[in-house]
């Protein structure tokens, strides 16, 4: 068997399930989206439905809170994952634990995160509960709103809580891998530890991380169960948006949720197209 | 310029129980170049990353110029270390990297680069600088490290096993950088190395290192002629030993009794006599001479080696190169021990 | 002693991280423990009024929906999980250890499902499922959880095949081997760690998956998210913390079993975004 027939049997099952399943998806996606559908009684295409969306104060409103809290997620992520990563690389008492922790959340499930989340900060939870009777607060309704709040500060928190071991141990294995000899060579050529962590760990670190971070940021821009137990109805974030208009008792309303899931794809592709091109930039430098 | 003292120093590394480094007693002067010698693992590396202060000490002192310089940062003490695989930055082009140490101190982006064209210039990589580390041979490499080090002009020189990753014609032209740069510079220089003849190449002074202790500091020479031990004199060469008995400059032998030098500081009682086999004179020329046989003739090409069978024990004798004199396998000839090149060590263990 | 401070200030740095850790990692999980047991636990108590075993009556009860949809769950799971393998391991291994032309186009399509959200696709794709008469059955949500499954499985495979030396299979043909011999005395034991762990991911995936669930299933198929979601929505805690720790418990047995194997050496870590 040729090399080129073996590569072809090994990746064929995938490859099929793969596109029949997500490319004819995004496919029959884009066509309901322009209301071209004869099996299902669409048949007169048009562009209705992006005009919609486009003018929908609402869709703008949620791209921009989807957005708000994917940025912040992510950025908060590479800092805490960062940090976190660096003071696990000493040793110290109880590091097995704490090691062992830290990788707990990769496996919890968002769901009972997210539930966790609620029964912690909500204005009934455990947190309003401790404030109240340390007289911090005199009443349920003074403790901060800091889940179905406006800010999704509790959608925030579920996502950094599940991400930052998943980039941290990214961070781990290129320290690892790294060794101490770059920073150590850095310090005899003069720089301090602030100097070697900034010109010379931190260049070598976010590289590496990159493209799990851009996973993740697409994860959050996308995902529905968290923003759905801790997001206020209105502004919703785009996937709970779409998935209400596609659950509309209103058939008429599927195109827009339809142009709605293509809007985001699209948005994703094109960022992750653009940090390619950022990438082969900076790589074509050489 | 900076002279180094290391004063009972020893480094523990956390978690492990043998010291990496015991008790080094050291003094390093101004402007010497001086070798660590040693085999793996024998504690050179974190000798010269205590002086650099990269690692802590666990204990006693790295002085320079008299100065106690142990809680000193690293970026403090003007000592720059070289490592072995070069450690290029390699995001950073050749240039960045050479302007590294100038940069971290704030000097101005056009005198970074004026003193990066002219430092490269001397390693003789003059128009290297917008190049990546991936694209420079490993000699290159190596002397955009050496470049890095010496741009922010440090007190004291310090490179780890600079020339074994390099092949034998690259090794040549290093060494005679290496040189160059140590003269120029005028910088207290230690570089690691586990090749003995690189060290004796290259060294004012070797401080050879066993397991984490210092064996002997000394000259060159010394190391052939005056081995502090056995385990020293072969580690420099080949040598040959026959344990006997002093008494009165004379040492008595299974195979006879030889005068030795009046100025050697052994004690009379149980000894041990070496000689090196360059050293052993073909033929019975008066004083030291005795007879034996000969085990086996090795041709070696440009001279002939015997082994010559001393009591049980074999020798080995560096044969003549003109083969003036050459003697058949099985066969008893003489030889002579010159009094001037026999060494004794206490004891004939 | 310089030394000295210095070591001070950097091991409370490294303590204050260490209980960090530890705080945040445990305490958004207490206040479930505590409530599948309570009874009545009104604000502002900090703990509850009463016990109760009321939330795992329920659970255990057969007339409940909890055990059914346990076990659609787990169904649905381990068949995913099992394809994932089938189809994963294989694709891994191609794009591990040969070189090909359009290779970056392939991965680009094997990996795009993770950068795109699995909820786009599958609205469009639910209209034919209906057709096919795949929608509100146990088997389209298998297929619609292999979305995210495969480009996991098949990454993470990826990065163990391409740690995975061949010479090691050809030495072992060169002493006498046959290829099933080969393949089960060297190849398998090599990978094998790789694809548990995989494995056990793809079932995580699968196992939270609540979106592609319902848009499929279109609520007739009840896994244990589905009923989570719709107890924390009634408002019931006690049902939903007990739920949430029933459905905690295959994390807890994974993460013990592949703590140890879990770092970010793998390429298969980019599919952990998505459990
Ligand atoms: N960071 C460390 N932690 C624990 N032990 C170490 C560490 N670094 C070195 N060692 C141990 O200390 C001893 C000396 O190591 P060192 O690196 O100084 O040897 P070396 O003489 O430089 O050897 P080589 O020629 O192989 O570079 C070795 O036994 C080594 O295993
Ligand atoms: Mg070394």
């Amino acid at each position: 068997m040729t090399n080129r027939a073996r590569v072809s049997l090994l990746l064929a099952p995938s490859l099929i399930i793969l596109c029949v399943l997500f490319f004819g998806g995004f496919l029959l996606g884009i066509m309901q989206s322009l209301n071209y559908m004869p099996m299902i009684g669409l048949d007169s295409p048009n562009f209705e439905a992006y005009k919609m969306m486009f003018t929908d104060e609402q869709f703008f409103q949620s791209l921009l809170l989807t957005l708000w809290i994917s940025i912040v997620t992510t950025v908060l992520v590479i800092v805490l994952s960062i940090v976190s990563a660096l003071a696990l690389r000493n040793t110290f008492v109880g590091k097995r634990l704490v090691n062992f922790l830290y990788q707990f959340p990769i496996t919890v499930p968002y769901v009972v995160i997210t539930i966790g989340t609620l029964f912690l900060f909500s204005q009934s939870g455990s947190v309003a509960r401790i404030a109240y009777n340390m007289g911090i607060i005199s009443d349920q309704s003074m403790f901060p709103e800091l889940v179905n709040d406006k800010f999704g500060l509790g959608i925030i928190f579920v996502y950094v809580w599940k991400q930052v071991p998943f980039i941290g141990v990214i961070v781990l294995s290129i320290l690892q891998s790294m060794g101490n000899n770059f920073e150590e060579l850095a310090r005899s050529l003069g720089a301090n530890k602030w100097q070697s962590f900034r010109h010379v760990l931190l260049p070598i670190i976010i590289p590496g991380i990159l493209p799990a971070s851009i996973i993740t940021f697409a994860y959050t821009f996308g995902s529905y169960e968290v923003p759905f137990l801790l997001g206020r109805p209105y502004p919703a974030v785009l996937s709970i948006l779409a998935y209400r208009l596609y659950d509309n008792v209103d058939l008429n309303a599927r195109p827009e949720a339809m142009a709605m899931a293509v809007f985001m794809t699209a948005f994703l592709v094109v960022l992750v197209f653009l940090y390619k091109k950022l990438l082969n930039k900076a790589s074509g430098r050489d | 310029m900076t002279n180094i003292s290391l004063r009972n120093l020893t480094k523990v590394y956390e978690g492990t129980k043998e010291p990496a480094v015991e008790n080094f007693n050291l003094e390093i002067e101004p402007g010497e170049l001086v070798a660590f010698l040693g085999p793996s693992g024998c504690g050179k590396t974190t000798t010269l990353k205590m002086i650099a202060g990269l690692h802590s000490v666990t204990g006693g002192d790295v002085l320079f110029n008299g100065e106690r310089v142990n809680d000193i940062k690293p970026e403090n003490r003007e000592v720059v270390m070289v490592y072995q695989n070069y450690l290029l930055f390699p995001y950073m082009n050749i240039a960045e990297n050479v302007g590294f140490g100038l940069k971290m101190r704030h000097v101005p982006k056009d005198e970074i680069a004026r003193r990066v064209d002219e430092i490269l210039k001397l390693v003789k990589l003059e128009g290297y600088g917008p190049r990546k580390p991936n694209q420079m041979s490993g000699g290159q490499k190596q002397r955009v490290a050496l470049a890095r080090a010496l741009i922010i002009r440090p007190k004291i020189l310090l490179l780890d096993e600079p020339l074994s990753n390099l092949d034998a014609h690259l090794r040549d032209e290093m060494r005679e950088l290496i040189l160059t740069i140590h003269k120029e510079f005028d910088v207290t220089t230690v570089f690691v190395t586990h090749d003995q003849e690189e060290a004796v190449l290259l060294a004012d002074r070797i401080a050879l290192i066993f397991e984490g202790k210092l064996q002997q500091f000394s000259r060159s020479e010394d190391f052939y002629e005056r081995p502090a031990s056995k385990r020293i004199a072969d580690f420099f060469g080949n040598a040959n030993y026959i344990a006997g008995e002093k008494k009165d400059n004379k040492v008595a032998t299974a195979l006879g009794t030889f005068a030795v030098r009046e100025d050697l500081k052994v004690p009379d009682g149980r000894v041990t006599l070496i000689i090196r086999p360059e050293s052993i004179e073909l033929g019975k020329n008066g004083e030291n001479s005795f007879e034996t046989k000969i085990a086996r003739r090795i041709y070696m090409g440009t001279y002939i080696r015997y082994r010559i069978d001393m009591d049980g024990a074999f020798w080995d004798v560096v044969g003549d190169p003109h083969y003036n004199v050459d003697y058949d396998e099985d066969k008893t000839a003489g030889f002579t021990l010159p009094k001037n090149k026999i060494w004794l060590l206490e004891g004939d263990k | 002693m310089e030394n000295v401070k210095q070591n001070n200030s950097r091991n409370a740095l490294l303590f204050i991280i260490g209980l960090g850790i530890i705080i945040g990692v445990i305490v958004p999980i207490v206040p479930q423990l505590v409530w599948a047991v309570s009874h009545r636990w009104a604000f502002p108590d900090l703990l509850p009024e009463a016990m109760s075993g009321r939330a795992w009556k329920y659970i255990a009860n057969p007339n409940s929906k909890v055990l059914s949809a346990t076990l659609n769950s787990l169904v649905i799971a381990i068949c995913v999980t099992v394809i994932s393998i089938l189809v994963g391991v294989p694709a891994g291994k191609a794009l591990g250890m040969y070189k090909f032309k359009a290779k970056g186009a392939i991965e680009l399509i094997i990996l795009s499902p993770s950068i795109i959200p699995p909820l786009a696709v599958t609205m469009g794709m639910q209209v034919i499922f209906i057709r096919m008469g795949l929608s509100d059955t146990i088997f389209g949500v298998i297929l619609v959880h292999l979305i995210p499954t495969i480009p996991y499985m098949t990454v993470s495979m990826a990065g163990v095949f391409a740690n995975y030396d061949p010479a090691y299979e050809e030495q072992a043909r060169s002493l006498g081997a046959g290829t099933v011999k080969t393949f089960f005395l060297i190849t398998l034991p090599t990978i094998f760690p790789g694809i548990v762990t995989g494995a056990m991911f793809a079932f995580l995936i699968s196992w939270g998956q609540y979106i592609l669930t319902i848009i499929i299933g279109g609520g007739r198929v009840i896994t244990l998210p589905l009923l989570l979601f719709s107890f924390a929505s009634s408002g019931d805690f006690t049902l939903t913390s007990a739920l949430s720790i029933i459905f905690l418990l295959p994390s807890i047995i994974i993460l013990v079993i592949t703590s140890k194997y879990l770092s970010g050496q793998s390429s298969g870590m980019g599919g952990f975004g998505n459990i």
